[in-house]
């Protein structure tokens, strides 16, 4: 079932009533993204508040989740809750976790009860099964419960009509008995878990009342169908529907703000556009505007000025400065205990306060690729709009901070002006900072990509012993190319999947630490710098060297060589090359004046584990102005489909891990047969 | 010369006090110290032997002098003997007040069983016992007779931690895997990489231990 | 309804005097870990708090499937204030440990001392010296000459057994007014007087018999 918006607190309300009061029976499953990691961080400072304790436990795919189900849910007496935050919409979680209850399973267990199942995820489509299966946790604890942005209310009805028709063909007669089985290993596409109606017996007499029920049935499949091909795509930020839960409760205040803001930067950064749903209508937090995205910024923007005092205007200062310090960017707070939230407006450039402006400049993704900065003559066009603007190229190369004055109070005035000529409009736009006293000041952006670099490259130096152990394994692969000889390897490669995964879950958590300390946050700001630097050298590279092919259904790039490699074998890091190239693509191609883009296929090798990550991107989701509606829909993306069809219709040994549809992996040695595969599946829309 | 071996086990003892782990026993000194006391205590024996029991130190005060001279050592040996073993001694006490398992932590690393981590008592990079055989014998004692006075205070857990509580729950980070532990009102398990909210008084112990982190 | 009233309801659980014996199991290990020797056994009092302490254990194992938020709320209050008695308690009898492991033979063979311990405590003492004379025996005195094996010895001028400094520097404040109110440093002439309210920094040997009386409070 599912939870409306304006319930989430009375489902709140019921999760404190029923965990345990001295012992953690509520398990928090976090995927290692940053928006689900600061929607945990939400909910984690709710339920202290409440003291009730919990579990936290960071999972990066499908297999850990299985894990997770063998040792610490199936069988565990003492677990009521398990909350998925940024996990588990796309599958039917049920047939996934052994949430109990099941009939004889229930006898068999005996003493442990039914255990409830949220599902908070910003990814769509949902699996039909968790939004309208099994209604029967409505009086006590049970069952699967997704918390609703909105999108299910006032988007599915037709599908859940279907839905529970298609499930429940003959509702009394099969009502005691559970829904149909059907397959649950991660590696299947949704659509293919659409459930076969049973045969069912047919009404005594009418011939035409069963031909009559063929058709409906048709046309109900063809509903959960069509939903589920649309591809996939992005729901409102998980951490914006947390805070909006703290909100209900009374509870959100400046942390939590900020935590949301954060995560909902994150998502615009690695191109989760929130734009692929419609604006909301009403309800909720009684939002209006053009896009869903303006809507759920209006919020914050709302929120950020009830929670903090709009500025006494300094006393001694004439008005005429003040006026001028909100023109320049703020870089540092206005009292040692100064924690506010401000609006600010903000240049869409990389972590401008901590570098110069050239290289904040240089590396902002919306400023290069429409420069084209990775050619020469798009370098030079950054040189000359500076110029214009008269800013010394010697002024912009030193730390932003040191800057002369007079220029940084001129910069907005100056890019304004001459934005226009070089098709940079709305290069500023309204964003968010927030102050930590005399410690440090960083925008919400600068945060998300901090945490991102975190997640993705972990804590400098953290990585650089395993860095090490590279060679053996690098040169034991040159030495033998293909097929794995002995079983060695095989175990080799399950060790140092092992590693991997571990890594990661080390850099969640210091992720986590860092999204609520300031000094951890302020030295890892290098990380996120050299995460930039590395999408732009290697993207610079695959389009000056012309890498990136096209094929008759997309285009494709693979990254295997160069310093950068290892940095991409992470599906997040790599996600955001894609997207760095994708726009890139875009740009030329309008520049060409072309309607219709090819979608972006990136690979990057792990030459460790001999597997390819490949990253399906849709180009274009941004909504343009005429016909939102239709782009909105082109804009999703149809690779998880395609994947997951390639996987059962070639040989290619592929892994399906990741939470995130549009990424898997490939041997090595298979990326050809893959990608063949994938190019017959249509996945422009 | 008398007592320097004597020196070197009180500066063991000294040095022994300030370190985080058990130092392996210096069973050689110990049998040279006592060696050295036995030889000294025949010298006296031989000494006096003439003398057939009367002896008068004021006739003989060069004798008188040498023998007071080797009582002195004998004694400062003595000493120096239990200081070392006392020191050790409190130690051991502290170890199984802290909850480090200590006579089961010997016996693995007699199995060449020592794993990472684990040698708290362990010699560094040896694999052999840094006790002596009577020290485990007297960790195994002491261990029990710390378990029985715990007994009288069952609700107290007198081994808890001797910090002021500040709050009921707290964040803990999970280092190790330390299974399913019993706490007061039910049962938790520990895995590797996750987060708990818990009460502080369930998981004071696995904290010493180093299963745990405790986060701000 | 704030928390004082929630306090409120929380007393009227506990017996009367409840709060006095908290207040008096503070003293007793504030003066516990000051004193350079170890004190009398607080015995009626330990008595008395265990007792409620495992009283409100069981309260919370009972109501802890309790929904009512309120109740949780007191749960949380309840136990917040146990840990807190539970670490005075702790914390207290690990004091006296510590001074009964350091001073064993003084207290063992100094009958008026002796006679602070509790019965367990005084066990423990037993056998925790027989147990290191025995692990000395073992690992070393057995091959002494025999004249040369006891622990307690005295001569050479040096005694191997440790007393507790009783001249060493105490904060005390005195907290009833005493008749005989003079107050004499042991081995000097000076004398002071003892006056209700007063603080002194002082040898713990010119206020020791202040102190047993309880006119004295270690601070």
């Amino acid at each position: 079932m599912y939870i409306p918006r304006p319930l989430l607190s009375s489902a709140y309300a019921h999760l404190k009533a029923h965990a345990h009061s001295t012992n953690p029976s509520i398990l928090l499953l976090c995927a290692l993204d940053t928006d689900s990691l600061c929607a945990a961080r939400i909910l984690t400072h709710l339920l202290k508040q409440d003291y009730v304790p919990h579990k936290i436990h960071p999972v990066a795919g499908y297999r850990e989740l299985e894990n997770i189900n063998k040792t610490l849910i199936k069988g565990n007496e003492e677990l009521r809750f398990v909350i998925c935050l940024g996990l588990g919409g796309l599958v039917d979680i049920a047939a996934f976790l052994d949430l109990g209850g099941g009939g004889a399973e229930e006898e068999e267990e005996g003493r442990r009860g039914r255990v409830e199942c949220w599902l908070v995820d910003v990814r769509r489509p949902w699996n039909l099964y968790n939004v309208f299966g099994d209604e029967g946790g409505k009086a006590g604890v049970g069952g699967v419960k997704c918390f609703d942005d909105g999108d299910i209310e006032e988007e599915l009805e037709g599908e859940g009509v279907a839905h529970t028709l298609l499930s429940y063909p003959s509702s009394k007669a099969l009502a005691s008995s559970p829904p149909p089985a059907h397959s649950h290993s991660p590696p299947s596409s949704p659509s293919q878990k659409l459930p076969l109606p049973p045969p069912e017996r047919p009404p005594p007499s009418a011939k035409l009342l069963r031909r009559k029920l063929r058709r409906l049935r048709a046309k109900h499949e063809s509903t959960v169908t069509s939903y589920y091909m649309q591809g996939t795509w992005y729901g409102e930020p998980i951490s914006g529907l947390l805070y909006s839960l703290a909100s209900d409760l009374g509870r959100e205040d400046n942390d939590l703000l900020w935590l949301a803001i954060v995560g909902i930067s994150s998502g615009e950064i690695i191109g989760r556009g929130i734009a692929s749903g419609p604006p909301r209508k009403a309800g909720g937090l009684g939002w209006v505007g053009t896009t869903r995205e303006d809507q759920i910024r209006g919020v914050l923007r709302d929120e950020v000025r009830r929670l903090n005092s709009p500025e006494a205007p300094h006393p001694g200062s004439s008005s005429n400065a003040s006026s001028s310090s909100s023109n320049s960017l703020q870089t540092t707070a206005r009292s040692p205990s100064d924690t506010a939230i401000r609006l600010s407006p903000e240049y869409r450039f990389m972590l401008i306060r901590h570098w110069s402006l050239y290289d904040s400049m240089l590396h902002s993704s919306f400023l290069g690729t429409k420069l084209h900065i990775w050619s020469e003559s798009g370098r030079k066009r950054l040189h000359k709009l500076l110029a214009k603007m008269g800013f010394s190229l010697s002024q912009c190369k030193q730390s932003y901070t040191h800057m002369d004055m007079d220029l940084k109070r001129s910069l907005r005035e100056r890019l304004e002006k001459y934005a226009p000529l070089y098709g940079l409009e709305g290069v500023v736009r309204e964003g968010f900072v927030r102050c930590w006293g005399f410690r440090g000041c960083l925008s919400a952006a600068d945060v998300a990509y901090v945490i991102g670099g975190l997640l993705e490259m972990g804590r400098k130096g953290s990585n650089s012993t395993s860095d090490s152990t590279t060679t053996p394994i690098a040169s034991s692969a040159g030495k033998a190319p293909e097929a794995p000889v002995d079983p060695d390897p095989a175990d080799e490669t399950r060790k140092e999947e092992a590693r991997e995964s571990e890594n990661w879950i080390a850099n969640f958590w210091s992720a986590y630490d860092a999204l609520e300390d300031i000094e951890a946050l302020k030295s890892a700001l290098p990380t996120a710098m050299d995460l930039t630097r590395a999408i732009l050298r290697t993207g610079t590279a695959l389009i000056e060297k012309r890498q990136i092919r096209r094929l008759r259904a997309f285009r494709l790039a693979v990254v295997k060589e160069g310093p950068d490699v290892s940095t991409f074998t992470h599906p997040s890091a790599l996600s955001k090359l894609a997207l760095w190239l994708g726009e890139a693509i875009l740009e030329q191609e309008k520049e060409h004046r072309k309607k219709r883009h090819l979608p972006l296929v990136v690979a990057s090798l792990n030459e460790r584990r001999g597997v390819y990550v490949v990253v399906g991107t849709a180009l274009g989701t941004r909504v343009d102005d005429e016909d939102a509606e239709l782009e909105r829909r082109s804009g999703r993306n149809k690779f998880g489909m395609a994947f997951q069809e390639v996987a059962h219709s070639t040989n290619a040994r592929i892994r399906i891990d990741s939470f995130e549809a549009t990424v898997v992996e490939v041997r090595k040695e298979d990326l050809a047969g893959f990608l063949e595969g994938l190019s017959l599946k249509s996945v422009v829309g | 010369m008398y007592g320097d071996l004597g020196l070197k086990l009180v500066q063991h003892a000294k040095r022994t006090q300030s370190l985080p782990k058990l130092p392996p026993y210096q069973s050689d000194i110990v049998r040279s110290v006592t060696r050295e006391v036995r030889d000294l205590d025949r010298d006296v024996t031989e000494i006096l032997e003439p003398f057939n029991g009367h002896f008068d130190p004021a006739e003989e005060p060069a004798t008188a002098c040498s023998l007071l001279v080797r009582h002195l050592c004998m004694r400062r040996n003595k000493r120096c003997l239990l200081a070392y073993h006392r020191a050790r001694a409190e130690m051991i006490e502290g170890m199984c007040w802290s909850g480090s398992d200590l006579p089961e932590q010997a016996q693995a690393s007699q199995n060449n069983m020592a794993e990472e981590g684990a040698g708290i008592a362990l010699a560094e990079g040896s694999g052999v016992s840094s006790l002596s055989p009577e020290e485990e014998e007297y960790a195994r004692q002491y261990e029990d007779l710390l378990a029985a006075y715990k007994g009288q205070w069952t609700d107290i857990d007198l081994t808890g931690s001797l910090e002021p509580p500040r709050d009921l729950f707290i964040d803990v980070r999970v280092l190790k895997d330390a299974g399913e532990i019993q706490t007061e009102y039910g049962a938790i398990t520990l895995t590797k990489n996750s987060q708990f909210f818990v009460r502080q008084g369930d998981v004071e112990r696995l904290i010493a231990q180093g299963f745990l982190q405790k986060l701000n | 309804m704030d928390i004082d009233d929630l306090l409120q309801e929380l007393d009227d659980n506990k017996v009367p005097g409840g709060t006095r014996d908290i207040n008096d199991l503070t003293q007793s290990w504030i003066a516990e870990r000051t004193a350079p020797e170890i004190l009398p056994f607080q015995t009626a009092l330990l008595e008395r708090l265990m007792e409620r302490i495992r009283q409100q254990i069981e309260f919370v194992e009972t109501q802890t499937g309790n929904l009512d938020p309120k109740t949780n709320f007191c749960l949380i209050l309840i136990q917040t204030e146990l840990e807190r008695v539970k670490f005075l308690v702790r914390s207290y009898l690990r004091a006296r440990i510590h001074k009964i492991d350091k001073y064993s033979i003084y207290i063992l063979t100094t009958p008026s001392i002796r006679g602070r311990l509790s019965p367990p405590e005084l066990s423990y003492l037993k056998s925790h010296l027989g147990l290191l004379n025995s692990h000395f025996l073992a690992s070393f005195l057995r091959r002494f000459p025999e004249q040369l094996r006891r622990l307690d010895d005295k001569a050479g001028g040096i005694s191997m057994v440790e007393e507790p400094d009783l001249d060493s520097a105490v904060f005390c404040k005195v907290v009833k007014d005493i008749e005989d109110n003079i107050a004499r440093i042991p081995g000097t002439d000076a004398e002071f007087r003892l006056t209700k309210g007063d603080v002194y920094v002082v040898r713990y040997s010119a206020v020791r018999e202040f102190v047993l009386r309880g006119e004295v409070e270690l601070i």
